[in-house]
């Protein structure tokens, strides 16, 4: 009889145990000492993939980066590196019981005060997915989506995020940019939420003067936001890698499909110089390629100006 | 009373079981798909809009300087 009590209560405490509340710890997104809060940066990319082995193989073939699965998050979290440097990270979609396909690359933009700027975003027409939550090292995170729908993340870290560099590395992240419907309602948006200066400029293309605007902080243009160029599409981040050359860039491209990837354009000369293609990986998660550095063009029939 | 001792004990049983399937942490991205009243975040490689007139308004934009 005594036995059998012992039994049930350590059974209880057992199920309770694994019940507790299991605390996330990711590594931090900058080594420790050596940098400065950047709000308005956009200092991580994560990736939910609903084909989470085929997307590595995709971009291992393609960039040679290094996929290391972590046991946070219920073991459902990969640490993207390249070169030696961590650049993203990947979750399975499959395991997170979505009922439909969000598999695409999220933004995660450096805010100083995750709290503050979650409820400013709610207070501006924006969606909460997720509070702010504690991922140990890395700091705290909110899953958010703009009044326009575009899905991104706010990342407090402890007042240390990724220091500016002057040069980008190949196949690393070059530029983020919101495609998205109202381009200065967006604007607006965002200056809420992290201390942006924002200037406005026309674009020439063939078509026709496209709207574009620079959203900076500390003295760095930290991303763009454009009318989306996808017709019927849902405003979306798009985030844009580095790639040396037009040869490099097509050697990219080449390989797409073979990796299980798709092209959804190829590359394209662009008005402010340099080429663009613009890929999708198994998944269907879709990243622009750009050649970088560019020279602006020459040419009067391409035009830009501050507005 | 023997009988009762039983009844508490596989009830007691049954909650940890039922406890312990339940026992799943929230992921950080876990309500995204799974929010009514937004359309489909992801898989836009997928989407129809991607023409071969395309390229022209995406050309435009991208990193300038």
């Amino acid at each position: 009889m005594r036995l059998k009590h012992c039994f049930c209560m350590l059974a209880l405490s057992v199920g309770l145990a694994a019940c507790s509340t299991t605390p996330i710890d990711l590594p931090a997104v900058s080594a420790a000492g050596q940098a400065d809060a950047l709000p308005g940066k956009i200092i991580w990319h994560d990736l939910i993939s609903d084909t989470p082995q085929e997307t590595r193989a995709f971009y291992s073939g393609l960039f040679n980066w290094d996929f290391s699965p972590l046991d946070s998050l219920a073991g459902n979290y990969t640490l993207i590196s390249h070169d030696g440097n961590y650049i993203g990270g990947m979750v399975d979609e499959s395991r997170l019981g979505s009922s439909e396909d969000i598999s695409q690359w999220v933004v995660v933009i450096a805010v100083t005060d995750v709290t503050a700027a979650t409820a400013a975003l709610t207070a501006a027409g924006g969606k909460v997915f997720t509070e702010p939550t504690s991922l140990g090292a890395r700091g705290e995170i909110a899953v958010v989506a703009d009044p326009q729908g575009a899905l991104l993340a706010l990342l407090q870290t402890n007042g240390e995020d990724p220091a500016d560099t002057q040069d980008v590395a190949a196949n690393s992240f070059l530029w983020n940019e919101l495609w998205t419907e109202n381009v200065d309602a967006a604007a607006t948006f965002y200056q809420r939420i992290a201390p942006y200066t924002v200037k406005s400029f026309s674009l020439i293309s063939p078509a026709g003067p496209v709207p574009y605007r620079v959203m900076s902080a500390q003295g760095r243009a930290r991303a763009g936001i454009r009318s989306n160029p996808v017709p019927g599409m849902s405003p979306t981040w798009q985030s844009y890698l580095s790639v040396d050359s037009l040869e490099q860039l097509e050697s990219v491209i080449a390989r797409v499909p073979a990796l299980g990837g798709t092209v959804l354009m190829p590359a394209t000369k662009r008005p402010e110089g340099g080429y663009v293609a613009v890929i999708a990986g198994p998944s269907g998660a879709g990243i622009a390629l750009q050649t970088w550095p560019v020279e602006m063009p020459t040419q009067a029939s391409f035009e830009y100006g501050e507005q | 009373m023997l009988k009762t001792l039983k009844i508490l004990r596989m009830t007691l049983l049954a909650a940890v079981v039922g406890s312990l399937s339940g026992c799943n942490d929230p992921h950080i991205y876990g309500s995204v798909g799974i929010s009514s009243g937004y359309g489909g975040y992801g898989g836009y490689g997928r989407h129809g809009g991607w023409n071969s007139g395309i390229s022209t308004s995406i050309s435009v934009g991208g990193r300038i300087h």
